[in-house]
């Protein structure tokens, strides 16, 4: 059984300075992604990792093993985030993409850097050590990856099938609006997302001088605009129903 | 295992062996051929019989009858119970006199057992489950007693069969098949000509075929009647005391099995019995195709003679003989296909003949199986194996019906196979390594050696299953029951180490009452080689979201939020969560596989709600703060007004940290959110891992603990969603977490603590509130009992005061509207609890205020919940009454807060307080978690015990989500409910949403309903005035059927511009209680809808203009009454 390390020692395994530049240059890139609203299959990847390694890091100062590492690593990214943002929306800067990279830049560069001019935390009484065994870890690690691998297969499957429902359940109605009203002409758009076939549009006042317009028809995904005629004073009823059929699909009022 | 084959497909034993006889390969081939010859008559004899059922029944009968079929042997292998194999294992050892008893014993077991599942599960299925398309196999009572008398039939000779090769011989065994299937096949003609035309009469022809057989076994046996020294029929004491044994038989035998007997069923439920018919043919194909291959690991297992070393030696000739065949079938039936399936008929050819070429495939992966079955057995490791391949079992099913949906007969094919595949490269990773170890000349591990065993690579030195010394050598600790060394008995925060001549460490009560911590239970010292559980538990779990996304996928689709919907949903809870509460308690499993699956389940829970709604915000909390997330994201500043509830743009962290995700990758405000989310929850778990462990020091109890957490009844739906709650509690914990992990003794230790409380503080008030409190509590605590540490005190004094003053600073936040906001909570619970009092119930124990409430099954798991939540906790807290005398103040501070747990189910008493104590489960689960978790880890852990535990765990948590997230259907998606948050979310209401975003002007003021106001802000990018942020209650513009001043008043005073009516709302009671919002228009005594009129008042009202219809949704433009 080995014996805990004597209080002052500095741990065996001290945090060399590569892996604080590995994450300054992810930050540095991460941040010109951001700023040069480069696409997002550019950006997200490297926004991330950058996030990770800084973590990764800073963490590995705290010496107490794995799964305190992962806790802090995570844990500190969100705190980070959240007093990182209030800050910027308190400032004049403001909450912005540039300025959430600037910001989140000047922190990770400048806790990297202390990560690199002081000392890591003095060695942990044997109690408070998590232990990580890098050898069986990574042979675990082997062992698990079919396992894990086919688990993520299966979740993505999952979410998959989850989205595919929901497209195939949104089907948007019919609609019918009035774009402009001005004067004695209104302009009614009516849009479907699926072909509509043959419509009528009619406009009613109320006082048997109804007007039936051309027939129009609704392409898929699109939208027919059409002015119709409208009373500067009183009601008139703008409807669009299927040829034949009393009952409207559709009804406006214009009520002035 | 030989697919297709309709017989016994348990692994037959091997004939005697000469020792002098030939070498082992020899020997492998030898049995091999005579298992070979066996498949061959009865396939042909088999071949023949669906040949004829082919030409002379329809497609459809052909289809249910090989359902039927299947679906016998499966529940008649089920029925079997273990005892064919049983008894072949058994019958050697068992007296000449006995033998015949012993075995009509089994017999009759295995009929009535049978018989017992054959009435039971088609009952279920199709009466309870609705799965229409099996009732013409036993819907109707006629169908379903042939249908139970033919598979106690086949559970029969399932057992006589194997018991035959101890009594008799091998050759009795073909006889009797032999017999049977030309029998069936005459049968099935007779009937034929006689004019049977339901598929059934094909099933009545192979029950009459077993039953024939069966006085030929007996006057084949006759001879050792004589022998017998018991007369009677049944005697159950010959098998008691084999029990275990038997199911352990039985478990490996039905998993292997029960895949390619459930496939047709599969094909027939869902999809056809037509579409099964040539499925069926073409599967009773590939029987011939795969009996080679199966044979010869059937032969290599007999002829090792339980040595694993011989099955090894032998895997180099017979997996590449196994692979070299079955490849070689599957070339030969790419251009074959079709003309061997026309001899079930032309229209078996057309449609079966993409069916048959990838199923054969399937003889590929067939080969590593086996070959991994027959190692295990071998080895002793059934166990092991059954547990593996039941997972895979699942895996494969799940495959079969992903493929289903996708593509048909075609896709269900696809979709096993390929899972088959992947199962073969999991599988072939054990032999690989198994067969590298033989050829290094290292011994072949087995089940029953004891001794020291590798270490996966634990997380907690203070596990029994410590980390290797880095000399390489095997710490022999690991082979005792050593108790862990004095320096790490007590928990010093003082890290004053054990100085010469301190006292021996108590032991017994008094040892508790001063360390609780000392009395965790160590684990025994492993007997024998751990259960890899990690990598099956994590596959399970996605298989549950699996099968939740096929139940939200079936409800979105069809509608149907009842039935096999609901079975799907809760299979998908129950596969996240069990296999989480097994793994924990399981004995000798090491720490990281204990945590690692129990923050995997958590954040499965939390993946479930993107599963439930993967594209966008559905839930009102969701919604309004989404919408506080678009002001921001529009402004790009804080604490701009949120009409939908104002606190929230005083307490932005939640947005903060979702814009900062969006502004930096691009992804979308859902996706971002969804990132943050999973983030938080990771950070709940590991969190509550760190603090538990951290206290009791056993990384077990802190597993333990996080599957107790999950049982809280908001883990699944309220501190799931968007909403700020779900961030700041993981924050919280995580507070605490790296407050107890700080480097003591330098004030940098305080820094991470400190940022954390802050972000705490910026995310949620009741949460940083509570958070202060307890760091208050704990300091008080810690000034009472721990005798004046004052470093300890110190540092909760300063985390306490960060907190004081970062809160105090959000507080004087102009505008912060926070004591009225906690104080109209405080009103309204008040008053709800005053109406109770008073006798006038506000609300229905079991029921919404739509009267949906939930159904008698849930409310048995609701309470059974609540009873088994009660068991635990009584016991646990009064032995917590430990950490008071030891002083420990943390998990003092812990146990108080799990006293509160009668908030929790109490508060559903009254409508407001309901919402209160359903708020407080996320805190008060936290004491919970930690007391419960630590009695339980103080019991050495035992598979009864695990057992126990991950059923009343499951049983708990499946409870709490009926009392959290009310009824599995409302919490399926499924078609509009009128005021029902996210089922009231549907195309009608996101398109008017949308229109309203692109049409109107940008924070235009806008009244509408609960749910279209809440879209009308997220979406539409509206301002929705509600009373909460205006103070004025303008709910008669849209619930009151007559229009009149007061209106005008309404639109002017509140600055409407217009007005959203759903004109649904009169189609129903609210499902939320309200329309819109608390204390609106008509509200009191309501009984029936809003009326019409009300929805449709403003089509008459001069100045207003209606300026959009989708059909449900219209729009009004009321600026003119403003004139």
């Amino acid at each position: 059984m080995t014996s805990p390390p004597a209080v002052d020692e500095a741990p065996a395994d001290a945090v060399g300075p590569g892996g604080a530049v590995v994450a300054a240059v992810l930050v540095v890139l991460a941040a010109t992604a951001v700023v040069g609203d480069l696409p997002v299959g550019v950006r997200a990847p490297l926004t991330l990792l950058a996030v990770a390694a800084t973590a990764a890091r800073l963490v590995r100062h705290r010496g107490r093993g794995g799964l305190d590492a992962l806790l802090v690593g995570v844990g500190g990214s969100l705190v980070a985030l959240a007093l990182t943002g209030m800050v910027l929306g308190l400032s004049p800067a403001g909450l912005h993409p540039g300025t959430w990279a600037v910001a989140l830049q000047v922190v990770a560069l400048v806790c990297l850097l202390v990560s690199l001019v002081r000392p890591p935390t003095r060695a942990v009484p044997a109690e408070d050590v998590v232990d990580a065994v890098p050898g069986d870890g990574r042979r675990a690690a082997l062992r698990h990856a079919p396992w894990v691998l086919a688990a993520a297969a299966v979740t993505v499957v999952a979410l998959v099938v989850a989205v595919r429902s929901t497209t195939a359940g949104e089907d948007t109605p019919v609609q019918m609006s009035i774009a402009s009203l001005a004067g004695t002409q209104a302009v009614v758009v009516v849009s479907a997302e699926e072909a509509t076939g043959a419509l009528e549009l009619r406009t009613d006042p109320g006082d048997g001088s109804a007007v039936t317009y051309p027939v129009l028809s609704v392409p898929a995904g699109g939208s027919v605009s059409t002015t119709v005629v409208v009373p500067t004073t009183g009601r008139v009823v703008v409807t669009v129903s299927n040829p034949g059929q009393v009952r409207p699909l559709r009804t406006l009022v214009v009520n002035r | 295992m030989s697919p297709g084959v309709s017989t016994s497909t348990d692994p037959a034993p091997a004939p005697a062996l000469d020792p002098s006889g030939p070498s082992g390969l020899q020997r492998i081939l030898r049995i091999s051929s005579s298992l070979v010859g066996t498949q061959a008559a009865t396939s042909v004899l088999g071949l023949l019989f669906w040949t004829i059922a082919s030409r002379g029944f329809t497609t459809r009968q052909f289809g249910v009858a090989n359902a039927a079929v299947s679906a016998m042997g499966l529940i008649g292998a089920l029925g079997t119970l273990g005892l064919g194999t049983l008894l072949i294992a058994q019958l050697p050892r068992t007296h000449q006199a006995l033998r015949r008893v012993t075995v009509r014993t089994a017999l009759a077991v295995a009929a009535v057992a049978a018989t017992l599942l054959a009435v039971v599960v088609p009952f279920v299925a199709i009466h309870l489950l609705g799965i229409g398309n099996l009732a013409e196999i036993a819907g109707s009572p006629a169908h379903a007693t042939l249908f139970a008398v033919g598979t106690g039939l086949a559970a029969v000779v399932l057992v006589l069969d194997q018991a035959v090769l101890v009594l008799g011989s091998g050759r009795l065994q073909l006889e009797r098949n032999v017999v049977a299937s030309a029998t069936k096949v005459a049968a099935l003609l007779a009937l034929a000509a006689v004019g049977a035309t339901d598929g059934m009469a094909i099933f009545a022809a192979w029950a009459v075929g077993t039953v024939v057989s069966l006085p030929l076994v007996a006057h084949r046996t006759r001879g050792g009647r004589a022998l017998q020294s018991s007369r009677r029929l049944v005697d159950l004491s010959a098998l008691q005391g084999l029990g275990r044994r038997a199911l352990s038989h039985h478990a490996l035998n039905t998993t292997l099995q029960s895949p390619l007997m459930l496939l047709p069923v599969l094909v027939t439920a869902t999809i056809s019995s037509s579409a099964n018919a040539p499925f069926g043919a073409a599967l009773q194909l590939t029987g011939f195709v795969f009996a080679l291959p199966y044979a010869l690991s059937i032969g290599l297992f007999a002829a090792a003679e339980g040595d694993p070393r011989e099955v090894l030696r032998r895997m180099r000739v017979t997996v590449p003989l196994g692979l070299g065949v079955s490849l070689a079938a599957d070339l030969a039936l790419l251009p074959l296909a079709p003309h061997v399936l026309r001899i079930f008929g032309a229209e078996y050819a057309a449609d079966g003949a993409d069916v048959l070429r990838i199923l054969v495939l399937a003889g590929l992966p067939f080969v590593v199986k086996d070959h991994f079955v027959a190692l295990r057995r071998v080895q002793g490791r059934t166990s092991e194996a059954t547990l593996v391949l039941v997972v895979f079992t699942v895996a494969e099913l799940a495959g079969a019906l992903v493929g289903a949906s996708l593509g048909g007969v075609v896709g269900l094919s696809v979709g096993w196979v390929g899972v088959l595949f992947l199962e073969a490269l999991v599988l072939a990773v054990p032999l690989v390594r198994a067969h590298r170890r033989f050829r290094d000349g290292e011994p072949a591990p087995t089940g029953r050696r004891a001794g020291p065993v590798p270490v996966d690579g634990p997380l907690w030195k203070d596990d029994v299953d410590a980390a290797r010394p880095t000399d390489g050598s095997v710490p022999a600790a690991r082979a005792r029951l050593d108790p862990p060394p004095a320096s790490r008995l007590l928990w010093d925060d003082d890290a004053t180490p054990p100085g010469p001549g301190r006292a021996a460490a108590p032991t017994g009560e008094r040892a508790a009452d001063r360390d609780p911590a000392r009395v965790v239970a160590a684990e025994p010292a492993p007997r024998r080689r751990r259960v890899p559980l990690t990598g099956p538990a994590l596959l399970t779990m996605a298989l549950g979201l699996l099968s939740m996304a096929f139940a939200v996928d079936r409800a979105r689709t069809t509608g149907d939020d009842g039935g096999a919907t609901q079975v799907l949903w809760e299979l998908g809870l129950v596969l996240v969560v069990a296999p989480a509460a097994l793994v924990v308690a399981w004995p000798r499993v090491p720490a990281a596989a204990r945590t690692t699956v129990a923050v995997a389940a958590v954040v499965a829970l939390q993946l479930s709600r993107t599963v439930l709604y993967p594209t966008r915000f559905m839930f009102h909390d969701e919604l309004l703060h989404a919408n506080l997330l678009r002001i921001i994201g529009d402004t790009g500043r804080l604490f701009g007004e949120n009409p939908l509830l104002p606190i929230t743009s005083y307490y932005p962290g939640l947005e903060v940290v979702t814009d900062g995700v969006r502004d930096l990758t691009g992804l979308g405000a859902h996706t971002s959110s969804v990132l943050v989310l999973l983030a938080a929850r990771l950070v709940l778990g590991l969190g509550i891992v760190v603090v538990v462990a951290r206290i009791t020091r056993s990384a077990r109890a802190g597993a333990i603990a996080v599957v107790v957490y999950a049982c809280n009844p908001q883990m699944l739906f309220f501190n799931s969603q968007f909403s700020y709650q779900t961030l700041a509690l993981p924050l919280a914990v995580l507070t605490v977490a790296v407050f107890l992990t700080r480097e003591r003794g330098r004030r940098r230790g305080l820094v991470l603590p400190v940022l954390a409380m802050a972000a705490v503080v910026v995310t949620h008030h009741v949460t940083a509130a509570l958070l202060v409190a307890a760091f208050v509590g704990w300091f008080v605590l810690e000034l009472v009992l721990r005798r004046r540490r004052e470093d300890e005190a110190g540092a909760l004094a300063v985390v306490a005061g960060a907190g004081v003053v970062v809160f105090a600073a959000m507080l004087a936040n102009p505008g912060n509207t926070l004591a009225s906001y906690l104080g109209s909570i405080v009103t309204s619970s008040s008053s709800d609890l005053s109406s109770l009092v008073e006798g006038r119930q506000t609300k229905a124990l079991f029921a919404n205020t739509a009267g949906v409430g939930p159904a008698p099954w849930e409310q048995v798991l609701l309470i059974g919940a609540l009873l088994v939540t009660v068991a635990a906790l009584l016991p646990s807290l009064w032995a917590a009454r430990a950490w008071f005398r030891a002083r420990h103040t943390p998990a003092a501070l812990l146990v108080l807060v799990a006293v509160l747990y009668p908030v929790i189910p109490g508060g559903h008493v009254a409508r407001a307080t309901a919402e209160v104590g359903d708020r407080a489960a996320g805190f008060v689960f936290l004491g919970v978690a930690f007391v419960v978790a630590w009695w339980f880890a103080r019991h050495a852990p035992t598979r009864r015990r695990a057992g126990i535990f991950g059923a009343a765990a499951t049983f708990t948590f499946l409870g709490g989500v009926v009392l959290g997230s009310g009824t599995v259907a409302a919490q399926l998606p499924g078609p509009f409910l009128v005021s029902a948050d996210a089922r009231s979310v549907d195309a009608d209401n996101l398109a008017a949403a949308d229109w309203m975003a692109t049409a109107l002007p940008a924070d235009s003021r806008v009244y509408a309903d609960r749910v279209t106001g809440l879209l009308a802000a997220a979406d539409g990018g509206q301002f929705t005035v509600r009373h909460i942020s205006t103070g004025i209650d303008a709910s008669r513009l849209v619930l009151s059927p007559d229009f009149g001043e007061e209106d005008v008043r309404l639109v002017r005073e509140a600055g409407i511009r217009y007005v959203v009516v759903d004109r649904r709302d009169a189609f129903g009671l609210p499902n939320q209680g309200v329309y819109i919002e608390s204390g609106e228009f008509g509200s009191d005594g309501r009984t029936t809808p809003v009326p019409a009129a009300a929805l449709q008042k403003f089509d008459d009202v001069k100045g207003v203009d209606r300026i959009y219809d989708n059909g449900s949704i219209a729009v009004y433009d009321v600026s003119g009454l403003d004139r």
